[in-house]
């Protein structure tokens, strides 16, 4: 028998935890309600540490960065941020691949055949250059060098977009500084006891452990990995997927910068696993991402440290250890889940903040006005669900094309990989087709750079490439590369623009 | 590559013409002409132009060879009759955003607090424009009012194909189909039953989506204004009437006085005689201004009309465009072919539940998802793919006034006059374009 | 008594759930612990009629409740068993009777026997061989006697009672121990974010009321175990459609019949349980396959007596809680789950759950282990219940309506597929771990619902079958001489216990 409660009007949202994912919500929502309507509070205990260090992104962000009106400079200040054209992949596929996946298109179509038929027949008349050196991003990231897309002539542009490094603890300390500024309150304190309002259970108030009540209608858990509300107390079922991921620990630390910054990140496979490599204006964000089952944690450290050359002395933060997974239901009676208490995926596509800043969104679109929200709860999370989906076959595709030979790497051959994956790539080894929806991340060029990159070379192209011959592609996809050289060549330098932009620190 | 199309349709030529754009195809149709002839107006959705880019059909040229209107949006109406009735279907948005604010919802909370008498449509530029007969191509610059709708298009069929014909003579002609060999590398079916197609490794169906089919009542009719063609959807106003009803208004001079052959023709392509009606309501001038093309045999299955929304065009471009997305390679189809056809039926049902949302409207149905999420939280369900915008579906709802049931927590931190002069200064704004235009 | 010792309990819900916990615990636990139930004033208890199994005579007896004192104030009457009308055919009728049934020869279960001899049709219907059957078919009831070897000195019965007057009868007991009794809405309650325990549960307009365990009586609501602590359900839907109920009440049966009856209609059933004022009438059905209205009227329609109120429907889920108890809070009654009650379980369910308490009654420690084991006898309990009920459906030829079809051809859960497999092929059955349904049970409605074995154990070729026949022609004789002796329902009930 259900009981039919009265509408209730939201009027206090509480956010859960200040990391990364409670200030980035803290500020979206504070930009879209005005404090004298709906009161923001965000609970947080300078006790309780972040996870997030050297943080990669994808061009995202800035969507979310403009919603917020922040000027990029300044954020690029405040945040240590370079900028990023994609991600270098090295030893994935195997021990001596090295490609990368930009944010933007490959090459140039013509008469509406797409640039990877032109480029297979061009291989035909004897192209030896592989895939991934037709996109403006990546000739630009290898040589250091950047710009804006509007400075691009049209051909080149191939949707051309860029992202950034930043420090994600000094994210949340500019996003927090933001809200405060518009109204939202944090409350210092850790969470002692948790109140439901009965019948219908929906949480009510957080007791904190300096006697504080934080009460509110809707509720944000941003905590982390410990899910405080949406796994302690709502239980919301964990979709586990380390049978697909199997890497469950990683250990990062710092390191001072010894060049000038690079405007890509770096993941670099290792025999269990992989290193990251993020450039932020002085120093760089490094770490080992590996699965304990095949590494010891002291092996992984050893490791890491011996692939930076650093000193034991260096600041070491971990291992930290995971589940690769998501939340059946990241909304649960009036509780959203933002951020790690979601899901969480290893970064090696730089999806953290993408997850965080896609729930912020959907929120904002769903945000209900009162307690009666079951379907657009239930929306919300339909469209959660599909966001992680997509992207975890992203990532289970560099794992599993492989043709390495340790023993982690072998195993991750065998994984009975998802249905939608599994179609994905037989058809694009069979035709050359990639399939695409409409919503999600990663479209066409992402999938071709990691396929091509890691070796898997469809076996057909398109009848209407035939249009030309293969030495007519040939010359034509030359005539493109020629274009691209001269245009990168014309670009100035990574850190011409950081001095530009006026955020390198001499 | 040799391509043999099988039908002699409008689905065959809008496939061939956009096959020519590859001059090394050998493109060859097989089937009867038929003997008569019968011009058709239709509508067509925005979606229309993706087939345009890849026919590599110029804009300007379609205009000035193919009879045909831009559409802004449809009409629709509860009772045919009832001109005064202002329920739209525009592809369009409305209003602008007041931040994190959605303009229906603001207009929800002033419709909420009785602070605005005026009815939803006014707020569409395409609406404002429709109703005066006025149009103007739409703008690519997002900071342009004139970038806050698209246009579909009202297109007379007949003189399409023989556009089509006429701008691809490369393509040959087959009074029969052929017995279906290894001759032809690629088979593309316009016309036969999928059941009754003898399928061969490289052909490609032309696929009844094997959803549910609309089985409502329903008038669809495009009618001579003073200002032009006006599409109208509307529930038919004999209940007796059996499935649907197309009413053509406009009807070539060689068949207007000759009520027998028209039904003739009509009987030809519906299997219950009695389902469509052919009227004529213009004079032989209007017509003869109307027309100037000679017609040619037209044979789009006629169910596909069934449906409030979209039309034999449009089900003809999803499919095109689908079958040049998924483009059928020398050799292993098989995967592809059932990946083209889940998508393409995907995408026809996307068009569908379309379809049922309207029926629901007029039904006052309770139970459609949509129409509850819209109430609850003023949300469109975004499916993938969707080949509707949402912007389009909440004018709609809302010019039913369905509107959602609470005021979005945006609105509620504005004040009443905030809103109304926002709604003002749009409105103003909007009229003033549709004056000059 | 150490500091660890559990002191104070807090029972939310005063049902036939909650007073029967209150009473068993107030026997048991010593003084220093501080029982306090807590109910609402606006909500009422589910109950109507309610049926009952044998084993509440053992509750019962630990409270030391006296059988007649108790039948008189609750307007009880007596139970020998249940018959099913209509479900493995139309028009076809059994008795599942408590009790014996015939008697083993040479060491071989009864029924061996008898199939083999039914078989060839040289044996009555399988009631004939049972007392409680052919007691109940004949309207007659005692209590056992002194009778040496006689099936008079072991008759296995149960109660059929008001379930209100019931709960008030257990109220008095308790606050008599010393229950405290609050009347109050329950507004909300804290957990323990470390811990995840429950600290407190608070009432409108009071202060919070903190107890070192709490017991979740509040039914369908869960409100402790479900609504604030979110363990999950799991949903048995698609083995037991049916999700409604139509209860009602009529006038009294005379004679009255000392068993329930439960008729099966088109898209559910119907039950009938004689009290001594009234009888509980009431029709469940899945609102999937019938419309509320037309199972309100079949109802109606099925009365043997004119109805006394408007019927009520009720709503439920049938499953069960993914856990019974959970840090410090344990389930009793309908919020640790729903069957519907074709096997009058419900009242069983909660005083299992009471003993099993008992017996891992825990420490402010909470020890898992404890939990883990009460909650594995608990699912155990409730998912072997599941199945005898689920047989009901499944074990039928019907095909007259869409319900029943589903029902013949829904897939099983594996331990009765097992189950019936083993039945079908040797007339075996195979009682687990102390399940609640002894095989003669499962005999009973098996043979009743028409499934026929292929075969029967090959030792009853041991004995001829002159003799076998010599054997069930006596048990047939000395079960109708033990009916012909015993009073009738209505005469021993006004003799010793009229309310």
């Amino acid at each position: 028998m259900q009981s039919v409660s009265r509408p209730k009007l939201i009027k206090n949202i509480v956010i859960l935890g200040g990391g990364t994912a409670g200030w980035m919500t803290a500020a979206a929502l504070s930009k879209a309600l005005k404090p004298d309507n709906i009161q923001i509070k965000l609970v947080e205990s300078e006790q309780i540490g972040t996870v997030g260090v050297g943080e990669a992104t994808i061009p995202h962000i800035r969507t979310f960065n403009s919603l917020l009106g922040i000027s990029e400079s300044e954020f690029m200040q405040a945040t240590e941020a370079t900028f990023k054209l994609g991600i270098q992949f090295k030893g994935w596929g195997n021990k001596d691949s090295d490609y990368f996946h930009p944010f933007s298109d490959f090459g140039e179509a013509y008469q509406q055949i797409n640039f990877q038929n032109l480029y297979l027949k061009a291989k035909q008349a004897g192209l030896k250059l592989p895939f991934d050196n037709f996109s403006t991003a990546i000739a630009a990231s290898r040589e250091k060098k950047f710009c804006f897309a509007q400075n691009l002539p049209p051909p080149l542009l191939n949707n051309y977009s860029y992202a950034y490094h930043l420090n994600a603890t000094a994210y949340a300390r500019f996003l927090r500084q933001y809200s405060e500024q518009r109204g939202v309150k944090r409350v210092e304190g850790k969470v002692t006891a948790i109140k439901t309002k009965l019948p219908d259970g929906d949480i009510c108030s957080l007791t904190l452990d300096n006697g504080k009540t934080v009460a509110g209608e809707l509720f944000i858990d941003c905590s982390g990995f410990r899910a405080l509300l949406i796994g302690q107390l709502l239980k919301s079922d964990y979709q586990d997927w380390s049978h697909w991921l199997k890497c469950d620990s990683a250990i990062a630390i710092q390191s001072p910068l010894h060049s000038s910054p690079h405007p890509y990140t770096q993941a670099i496979a290792h025999q269990a696993g992989w290193y990251w490599h993020i450039p932020l204006q002085t120093r760089c964000g490094n770490g080992i991402v590996y699965s304990s089952q095949y590494l010891s944690d002291q092996q992984a450290l050893v490791q890491l440290q011996a692939k930076i050359g650093l000193s034991k002395n260096a600041r070491i933060n971990g291992p930290i250890r995971f589940r690769p997974g998501v939340r059946q239901r990241a909304w649960v009676k009036n509780c959203i889940a933002i951020g790690l208490s979601s899901g969480f995926l290893e970064p090696l596509e730089s999806t953290s903040i993408h997850l965080i800043q896609a729930s912020i969104f959907k929120l904002i679109e769903l945000m209900p006005a009162d307690n009666q929200f079951a379907l657009a709860r239930a929306e919300y999370n339909r469209l959660i669900n599909y966001e992680y989906n997509t992207v975890r076959d992203f990532i289970i595709l560099h794992y599993y094309l492989n043709q390495r030979k340790e023993a982690f790497w072998q195993d991750c051959q065998s994984i009975d990989i998802p249905d939608s994956l599994k179609h994905k790539i037989e058809t694009f080894k069979l035709t050359g087709i990639l399939t695409e929806n409409q919503q999600g991340l990663f479209f066409k060029p992402s999938w071709q750079s990691v396929l091509f990159g890691q070796g898997l070379t469809p076996k057909q192209t398109d009848p209407r490439a035939d249009l030309m011959t293969n030495q007519q592609a040939l010359d034509f996809v030359l005539r493109y590369l020629d274009k691209q050289d001269e245009t990168v060549r014309q670009m100035p330098g990574h850190d011409c623009w950081l001095n530009q932009i006026g955020v390198m620190r001499q | 590559m040799k391509i043999l199309i099988l039908g002699n349709n409008l689905a065959a030529w809008m496939t061939a013409k956009a096959l020519s754009v590859y001059s090394h195809f050998e493109v060859t149709i097989a089937g009867k002409k038929s003997s008569n002839n019968l011009p058709a107006i239709q509508s067509a959705l925005p979606y229309f132009d993706e087939y345009l880019k890849l026919a590599q059909i110029p804009k300007n040229e379609f205009t000035q060879q193919v009879i045909n209107q831009p559409l802004l949006a449809h009409q629709v109406m509860t009772n045919i009759n009832n001109a005064s009735q202002q329920h739209w279907f525009a592809f369009s948005e409305y209003g602008a955003p007041l931040g994190p604010l959605e303009f229906h919802q603001a207009f929800a909370r002033l419709k909420h607090n009785r602070w605005v008498k005026d009815d939803f449509c006014n707020y569409s530029l395409a609406v404002l424009q429709a109703k005066h007969g006025k149009y103007q191509v739409s703008s690519k610059n997002p900071n342009s009012a004139y970038s806050t709708y698209v246009n579909g298009y009202i297109i007379d069929t007949a003189s399409f194909i023989h556009y089509l014909q006429m701008s691809c003579p490369k393509v040959k002609q087959l009074d029969a189909i052929p017995p279906l060999t290894a001759a032809h590398d690629l088979i593309i079916n316009c016309s036969i039953a999928p059941s009754k197609m003898p399928l061969t490794a490289n052909s490609i169906s032309w696929l009844e989506p094997s959803c549910q089919k609309f089985t409502g009542q329903y008038h669809k009719t495009i009618e001579m204004t003073a200002h032009g063609l006006l599409s109208k959807l509307a529930l038919p106003d004999n209940k007796n009437m059996s499935q649907c009803q197309l009413t053509l208004n406009h009807l070539p001079d060689a068949l207007s006085d000759d009520q027998t052959a028209i039904n003739r023709i009509v009987a030809q392509y519906t299997q219950q005689a009695s389902d469509i009606r052919v009227s004529k309501q213009l004079t032989p001038a209007e017509n003869q201004a109307f027309y100037r093309a000679s017609h040619i045999a037209f044979d789009v299955q006629w169910q596909q009309l069934k449906s409030w929304s979209y039309s034999a065009i449009d089900t003809i471009s999803v499919f095109i465009v689908n079958l040049f997305e998924h483009f059928p390679r020398r050799n292993d189809n098989q995967k592809l072919n059932s990946i083209f056809t889940e998508h393409y039926t995907k995408q026809i049902q996307s068009l569908q539940r379309y379809d049922q949302l309207l029926h629901a409207i007029f039904s006052k149905e309770t139970n459609n998802n949509s129409i509850n999420l819209f109430k609850e939280s003023g949300r469109i369900l975004q499916l993938d793919p969707d080949l509707i915008k949402p912007d389009w579906i909440i004018g709609l709802l809302m010019s039913f006034d369905i509107i959602p049931a609470k005021c979005s927590p945006y609105a509620n931190q504005l004040t009443e006059a905030q809103l109304v002069s926002h709604c003002e200064k749009i409105k103003s704004v909007f009229n003033q374009k549709v004056k000059n235009i | 008594m150490t500091d660890n010792n559990i002191t104070s309990i807090l029972i939310v819900g005063g049902g036939t759930a909650g007073w029967m916990t209150a009473a068993g615990l107030s026997r048991f636990i010593a003084k220093g612990c501080q029982i306090t139930l807590v109910e609402s004033a606006h909500i009422g208890s589910i109950g109507v009629g309610e049926a009952t199994i044998p084993q509440i005579q053992v509750f019962n007896k630990t409270l030391g409740i006296n059988e007649n004192d108790f039948i008189k104030k609750t307007q009880g009457t007596f139970k020998l068993g249940i018959e099913f009308v209509n479900w493995g055919q139309l028009n076809d009728s059994y008795i599942h009777g408590f009790g014996h049934l015939g008697q083993d020869m040479s060491a071989l279960p009864f029924h061996h026997y008898w199939w083999k001899m039914r078989k060839q049709n040289k044996a009555e219907p399988l009631k004939d061989y049972a007392l409680n059957c052919c007691a109940a078919y004949q309207n007659k009831f005692m209590r056992s006697i002194d009778a040496g070897n006689s099936p008079l000195s072991n008759i296995v019965y149960a109660y059929q009672f008001d379930a209100g007057l019931y709960a008030q009868y257990l109220k008095d007991y308790a606050i008599g121990l010393g229950v405290q009794h609050l009347i109050a809405d329950i507004d909300s309650a804290s957990v323990n974010a470390q811990t995840g325990a429950i600290e407190s549960v608070s009432l409108k307009d009071s202060t919070p009321l903190s107890a070192d365990l709490f017991i979740d009586c509040s039914g369908m609501r869960a409100l402790l175990l479900e609504k604030t602590l979110n363990i999950g359900y799991e949903n048995w839907q698609h083995w037991l459609p049916t999700d409604s109920a139509w209860a009602v009440p009529s006038e009294k049966l005379n004679p009255l019949p000392p068993y329930t009856r439960s008729t099966a209609h088109s898209a559910g059933w119907q039950w009938r349980i004689p009290l001594q004022h009234r009888t509980g009438n009431g029709h469940v059905f899945s609102s999937a396959y019938m419309a509320e209205n037309t199972a309100r009227d079949i109802l109606l329609s099925n009365l043997d007596t004119p109805a006394i109120n408007d019927p009520k429907l009720i709503k439920f889920t049938t499953g069960k809680r993914k856990s019974f108890w959970h840090k410090n809070c344990v389930a009793i009654g309908l919020s640790s789950g729903f069957m519907e009650p074709l096997e009058s379980t419900s009242i069983h369910l909660v005083q299992s759950a009471i003993a099993r308490l008992m017996a891992l009654f825990p420490d402010k420690n909470f020890n898992q282990a404890n939990i883990d084991e009460f909650n594995r006898q608990t699912h155990f309990e409730y998912d072997s219940i599941r199945d005898f009920i689920i047989l009901h459906y499944k074990a039928t030829q019907r095909e007259d309506s869409k319900f029943w079809r589903y029902c013949k051809n829904m897939s099983v859960p594996d331990s009765l597929a097992e189950k019936l497999e083993l039945f079908k092929a040797s007339a075996h059955v195979m009682r687990y771990n102390n399940e609640l349904f002894n095989e003669n049970s499962w005999i009973e409605v098996l043979f009743g619902q028409n499934i026929e074995p292929e075969s029967y154990h090959p030792l009853t070729n041991m004995m001829s079958e002159q003799e076998i026949q010599q054997n069930l022609l006596n048990i047939r004789n000395v079960v109708q001489q033990c009916v012909d002796y015993m009073p009738s329902h209505n005469e021993f009930i006004h003799h010793h216990c009229k309310a």
